[in-house]
C-alpha cells in the first residue's frame, strides 16, 4: 500500500532528528493540546536516531538560573538521593543521555530561560560556572518550541535567531456557522492528535534514514541556491539554516547528494515560497483536415493567463501526429517576503533590552514587591528567601559542625540570599486622552504628548489610560478607563489612534483618574511614589456626572458639567505626589474653560501651535 | 582532537573579518593593548572568530566567563563538593585560571549581571584579585586579555567596562553572495568534519593555523625592536584630535601601531600603521560613546585622522627594516 504524503509537521520533526546541526525548532501557532504529541513524535524520532531513550526537559515561564544550571539533589545509580551540588538540567557532557527541551511558550519565557537559549542553541561550547559547578560541553540538545505569530514581537530576536527551523502550523479550517463550531468543539475535532497519528506518516524509508543516516555532500549549485533565498536577510544563520534543511531533505531520501532541488523543497516547506497554482493541461482541440498551409503551432499561454478551454490549435491546423496534451509545470512562486521569520515584520512588544539583567537602583526606601525572577546575596534582613539561605548554609555544614560543634543548621551572615524581583513600577502615568478635541483639527497629540510617554518608558511607568469622547465606546456618556502593563501594552497605541466620537464626559473622565491615581499611590503593594497625570482636552466636555453614571441624559444641561469637571480636578490638584499638565490642541476655542479646568489642576497648560507642532518647553517644564 | 575542539573552526578558514582578525593579532601580539571588544549583529561569527582565534594563538579553549556565572566561581574559593564531605580543599576563580592561560573570554559581555562585572573591572584595572570570604584571605596578581563578544541590539557597556578593552571591533554581515557561499561551503564541510576525528579538513586548517601561530609569535618576539619613539607624538595629537577622554587611547594606538609594524616586519612604526590601528583604538573612547551614543567611525573621521597624521607623521623614507628580521626568513 503506497504510504501517503507525511504532513508538514512530520517531515520538519524528521529533518530535525537526522540532522545533527538542526537544533532549535520553532513552531507557529501550535495549539496548546497539539504541543505534547508534537513533543513525543521528536522524542521517538530521536530514540530512533540515538537508539536509545531521550530525556526530556519543559522550561517555561518561573525557572531561575539555578533551577537550569545546577541542582543540589543528585541520585545516584541506585536510586537513591543525596545532598550534593551538582550539574542542572541543561548541563551536558560525557555519559549524558541525548535531550529534548520544550519550550511551549516561547513568549512567556522566563529570564534565565531566554538566556538559556542564547549561551546553548547552535553553540559549539558551552560552560556552567555556577556556586561550585564548572563544566564545559559541546552542546547537542534538541530544542523544540512553540510561539504564536502575534506575539513573537515580544521575544528578542537575539532568541529567535537561535531557532534556524520554522515552521507555521497550518490552522484547522472552522466552520462558518456558530452552531458547527460548537458542535466541531464538543466532538474534539482539530484538536485531537498524538504522537502515534504523527509517527504513522513517518515513512518507512525515513526511519531507515534515521536509525542510519547517509552523508549528504553539497554540489556547489545547491550552495549558490541558498542564497537565492536568502538575499536580504541579516548574518548568516538563516542560509545556514536552509542549507542543513535541504541536508536533512536529501539524507530522508537517501540522496547523497545535495542538490538545488533539494534547496527548493526545503525552502517551499518552510514556507519561503508557495506553490503555483494546479498545472494547466492543453487538450489540442479535434477539428477537420485542414488544407496544407499549416498555421505556426501556438506559443504556450503563461501560467494564469489562459483558461484551459480556451487554448488550442488556430482553426485550421491539422492535427495528424500532434504532440500529446502538454502539460505546463507549475513553477514556485515566492511567498510573502520572509514569512518564516515574522520577526521582521512584526513591532517590537518588549524591553528594549530584554536578555540584560534589570538594573536595581530605586530611588527612596526599597520597594519589596514584584514577581521573583531570583535570587542575590543579601546583607539585610529583608526580603529573605528563605529555602535558597538554607541551602547556601547547607553547603558548608559538615565543616562548620566539625569546627564548632554545633548541632542544627548553623547560617552564618554570607549565606544570607534575598530574592532579586522584577522591579516593580513606583512612577505612573496618568493620561485622559479627550478624543472629541481632536475633531475638525487635524491634531496629531502623539507628538504633543511624546515628553510624558518618553519619560514613563525611561522610568519604566505604569499607564493609566482614560479615554473620553471616544468613538465606540460602549456607554457614550462615560469615560473609558485602562490600566495598561506599560509603554509597550499595544492597548495604549489603540488608545491613542482611536477615532473621535460624540459626548465629552469629561467630569466622568477626570473622577476616574483620580480614583486611580488616588489608588496608586496609597493603596496596595504597588509602592508608587511620583505620578504624573497629563489631561490632553480643550477643556469643552459638558456631561454632568450623573449623567454618566446613570448612562442617559435627560433635558436640556446648562453649565453642570463645567462644574463637575472642575470639581474632579480639583480633587485630583490635592493629591500629593503628583504632577498635573493640560496639553490643549491648538486653536482651542472657549479658552476660558481650559483655563478654568487648568487652575482646577493647579497644572499648567501646554499648547500645539499648530497641528503638528509640539511646545516641548512647556511639556518639558511640567517634568 | 578532543571532543571540545572538535567543534573549533580552524582559524585559517574564517572568511572575510580582516579588522576582527587584525584586532585579535595584535592584541596577541602586544598584550598590553589589553583585549578586544567585538560588537556586531547577530549571526556574524563573532564567537566562531574567538574561540578560533585563542585555538590558533594559544593552543587550548579560551577560559570562559558565561552568563550562567557566580561570583564564587569568578574568584575562587573552596570546592563546594569537597565542602560538602568536610574537607576544605582551594580552588581557582576564573580569573586566576584566565591569568594562567593568558585570556578570558566573555560571550555576550553586554548581558552580564553588574556585580560580575564589578569584579571583572576591579581585577582589570587593578591587576590584583583580591579574595576575602569564606575565612580565605589570599591576594594574586592577575594579568590576562580580555576579549568579549556583544550584539549592540541587546544594550550597550558601561563607560567603564568599554573603556577596558583596548581595540573595539565593529563587524557587520557579509553582504556580497560570493563570499556568503564561501562561508556556507565552510560552515558545510565542518558540519561533516566535526564528526570524524581524523578528518582531513580539520587537520589542514591545523597545521594553517599552525604556520600563522609562528608567524604572530615571531611578530610578538621583535616587538620591543620596533622603533615607536619617533611617532608618540602623533598618536598622542591624533588621540587628542578625537578629544578621547584618558590615556589610554593614546597608550593603545601606539601599542598597536607598534604590534602591526613587528607584525609586517618593519623596523619602525609607519603614518600606515598608525591610521590602520586608531580607528580601532579610539573609536569607543569619544565623548559621544561615554556619554552612552553609539560606536561609529564616518568617512570624516577617516578623514580626521589622515589629516592628524599627515600633519605630525614622519617621512616614509625614515622607515627602517632591519634586515635580519625580515618575514621572508625564518623567524625561529
Amino acid at each position: 500500500m503506497p504510504e501517503s504524503e507525511p504532513s508538514d509537521l512530520t517531515t520538519v520533526l524528521a529533518c530535525a532528528a537526522v540532522e545533527p546541526d538542526l537544533h532549535g525548532l520553532l513552531l507557529f501557532d501550535l495549539a496548546g493540546p497539539l504541543l505534547r504529541p508534537a513533543a513525543d513524535a521528536y522524542a521517538q524520532m530521536l530514540a530512533i536516531r540515538y537508539g536509545q531513550p531521550v530525556g526530556r526537559v519543559t522550561l517555561g515561564s518561573y525557572q531561575t538560573e539555578d533551577d537550569l544550571w545546577t541542582s543540589l539533589l543528585q541520585r545516584d545509580a541506585d536510586g537513591t538521593s543525596r545532598f550534593a551540588i551538582g550539574p542542572g538540567p541543561l548541563v551536558g557532557g560525557e555519559g549524558q543521555p541525548p535531550l529534548l527541551v520544550v519550550i511551549p511558550d516561547l513568549a512567556r519565557a522566563s529570564f534565565a530561560v531566554s538566556r538559556a537559549v542564547v549561551e546553548l542553541l547552535g553553540a559549539p561550547i558551552a560552560t556552567v560556572q555556577r556556586h561550585g559547578v564548572s563544566r564545559t560541553w559541546v552542546p547537542t540538545a534538541h530544542w523544540l518550541a512553540s510561539c504564536a505569530t502575534a506575539d513573537v514581537g515580544q521575544v528578542s530576536p537575539h532568541v529567535l535567531d537561535r531557532f534556524l527551523l520554522r515552521l507555521a502550523v497550518s490552522q484547522p479550517v472552522q466552520p462558518a456557522d456558530a452552531v458547527e463550531r460548537l458542535l466541531a468543539e464538543l466532538a474534539g475535532e482539530g484538536q485531537s492528535a498524538s504522537a502515534a497519528e504523527i509517527m504513522s506518516g513517518l515513512p518507512q524509508r525515513w526511519r531507515r534514514a534515521l536509525a542510519n543516516p547517509p552523508t549528504a555532500t553539497f554540489t556547489a549549485a545547491a550552495v549558490r541556491q541558498t542564497g537565492q533565498w536568502s538575499t536580504q536577510q541579516p548574518g548568516m544563520r538563516r542560509q545556514v539554516g536552509l542549507a542543513r534543511l535541504a541536508r536533512a531533505t536529501a539524507r530522508l531520501e537517501d540522496d547523497h547528494t545535495v542538490s538545488p532541488e533539494h534547496v527548493d523543497s526545503a525552502a517551499g516547506l518552510v514556507g519561503l515560497w508557495e506553490p503555483a497554482p494546479e498545472p494547466i493541461t492543453v487538450e489540442p482541440e479535434p477539428v477537420s483536415p485542414a488544407p496544407q498551409q499549416q498555421a505556426e503551432p501556438a506559443a504556450a499561454p503563461d501560467i494564469g493567463e489562459v483558461a484551459a478551454d480556451t487554448v488550442g490549435p488556430e482553426e485550421g491546423t491539422s492535427l495528424e501526429g500532434a504532440s500529446p496534451p502538454e502539460v505546463f509545470a507549475a513553477s514556485p512562486v515566492p511567498g510573502p517576503d520572509g514569512s518564516p521569520f515574522p520577526e521582521d515584520t512584526a513591532s517590537p512588544v518588549r524591553e528594549a533590552a530584554p536578555l540584560r539583567p534589570a538594573a536595581q537602583r530605586r530611588r527612596g526606601r526599597p520597594v519589596r514587591s514584584g514577581v521573583v525572577i531570583g535570587t542575590q546575596p543579601s546583607s539585610e534582613l529583608a526580603d529573605i528567601a528563605w529555602v535558597a539561605t538554607a541551602m547556601e548554609a547547607a553547603k558548608h555544614q559538615s565543616w562548620r559542625a566539625q569546627a564548632g560543634g554545633q548541632s542544627g543548621l548553623v547560617v552564618r551572615a554570607s549565606d544570607l540570599r534575598s530574592y532579586r524581583r522584577a522591579p516593580a513600577s513606583e512612577y505612573l502615568l496618568g493620561l485622559l486622552l479627550d478624543h472629541t478635541c481632536r475633531r475638525e483639527r487635524n491634531w496629531d497629540w502623539t507628538l504633543s504628548l511624546a515628553p510624558f510617554l518618553r519619560w514613563a518608558y525611561v522610568h519604566r511607568a505604569g499607564v493609566c489610560v482614560i479615554e473620553v469622547g471616544g468613538a465606540g465606546a460602549p456607554v457614550p456618556l462615560r469615560a473609558e478607563r485602562s490600566r495598561v502593563r506599560g509603554m509597550l501594552d499595544p492597548r495604549l497605541a489603540a488608545a491613542m489612534s482611536r477615532q473621535p466620537g460624540t459626548a465629552t464626559p469629561l467630569a466622568d473622565g477626570l473622577t476616574k483618574l483620580q480614583a486611580e491615581v488616588r489608588h496608586a499611590l496609597q493603596h496596595g503593594r504597588g509602592g508608587v511614589t511620583d505620578a504624573i497625570v497629563v489631561v490632553a482636552t480643550d477643556g469643552l466636555g459638558n456631561v454632568p456626572l450623573q449623567a454618566s453614571v446613570d448612562g442617559y441624559l435627560f433635558g436640556r444641561v446648562r453649565q453642570e458639567g463645567v462644574d463637575d469637571a472642575i470639581a474632579a480636578a480639583a480633587g485630583l490638584a490635592e493629591l500629593n505626589r503628583c504632577r498635573c499638565v493640560c496639553v490643549a490642541p491648538p486653536r482651542s476655542a472657549y479658552r476660558h474653560h481650559l483655563e478654568r479646568l487648568a487652575q482646577a489642576l493647579r497644572a499648567p497648560i501646554a499648547v500645539a501651535d499648530e497641528p503638528s507642532q509640539v511646545a516641548h518647553s512647556d511639556a518639558g517644564a511640567a517634568l | 582532537m578532543t571532543d571540545l575542539d572538535s567543534g573549533i573552526l580552524p582559524y585559517s578558514y574564517l572568511v572575510g573579518q580582516q579588522d576582527l582578525k587584525r584586532a585579535l593579532e595584535l592584541a596577541y601580539i602586544a598584550p598590553g593593548i589589553s583585549g578586544v571588544l567585538v560588537s556586531g549583529e547577530r549571526g556574524t561569527a563573532k564567537s566562531t572568530a574567538v574561540r578560533a582565534f585563542a585555538r590558533m594563538a594559544y593552543e587550548s579553549l579560551p577560559v570562559t566567563l558565561p552568563l550562567n556565572a557566580t561570583d564564587d566561581r569568578v574568584l575562587g574559593g573552596w570546592r563546594l563538593d569537597a565542602l560538602m564531605t568536610g574537607q576544605a580543599v582551594e580552588e581557582k576563580g576564573l580569573l586566576e585560571e584566565a591569568s594562567d592561560r593568558g585570556v578570558l573570554y566573555v560571550d555576550e559581555v553586554n548581558l552580564l549581571d553588574d556585580h560580575i562585572v564589578n569584579i571583572i573591572l576591579d581585577a582589570a584595572a587593578t591587576g590584583v584579585l583580591s579574595v576575602q570570604r569564606e575565612a580565605l584571605a589570599r591576594e594574586r596578581h592577575v594579568d590576562f586579555t580580555l576579549i568579549g563578544t556583544m550584539n549592540p541590539e541587546e544594550g550597550g557597556l558601561r563607560p567603564q567596562l568599554l573603556d577596558r578593552f583596548g581595540l573595539h571591533v565593529t563587524v557587520g554581515a557579509e553582504t556580497d553572495p560570493l563570499e556568503r557561499a564561501k562561508i556556507l561551503d565552510v560552515v558545510l564541510k565542518m558540519d561533516v568534519a566535526r564528526s570524524d576525528p581524523e578528518s582531513k579538513f580539520i587537520s589542514a586548517g591545523r597545521a594553517q593555523d599552525a604556520q600563522r601561530h609562528a608567524e604572530l609569535a615571531a611578530a610578538r618576539q621583535r616587538l620591543n625592536d620596533v622603533a615607536i619613539e619617533p611617532v608618540l607624538g602623533t598618536c598622542a595629537a591624533v588621540a587628542a584630535a578625537f578629544e578621547v577622554a584618558g590615556h589610554r587611547g593614546d597608550i593603545v594606538t601606539a601599542l598597536a601601531s607598534r604590534a602591526l609594524a613587528a607584525l609586517e616586519g618593519a623596523g619602525s612604526v609607519a603614518d600606515r600603521h598608525i591610521i590602520a590601528v586608531a580607528p580601532l583604538a579610539l573609536q569607543h573612547r569619544r565623548p559621544a560613546v561615554v556619554r552612552g551614543g553609539p560606536v561609529t567611525w564616518s568617512d570624516d573621521d577617516q578623514e580626521l585622522l589622515v589629516t592628524t597624521v599627515a600633519g605630525h607623521g614622519i617621512p616614509a623614507t625614515t622607515e627602517v627594516l632591519i634586515p635580519s628580521q625580515s618575514r621572508a626568513q625564518d623567524p625561529v
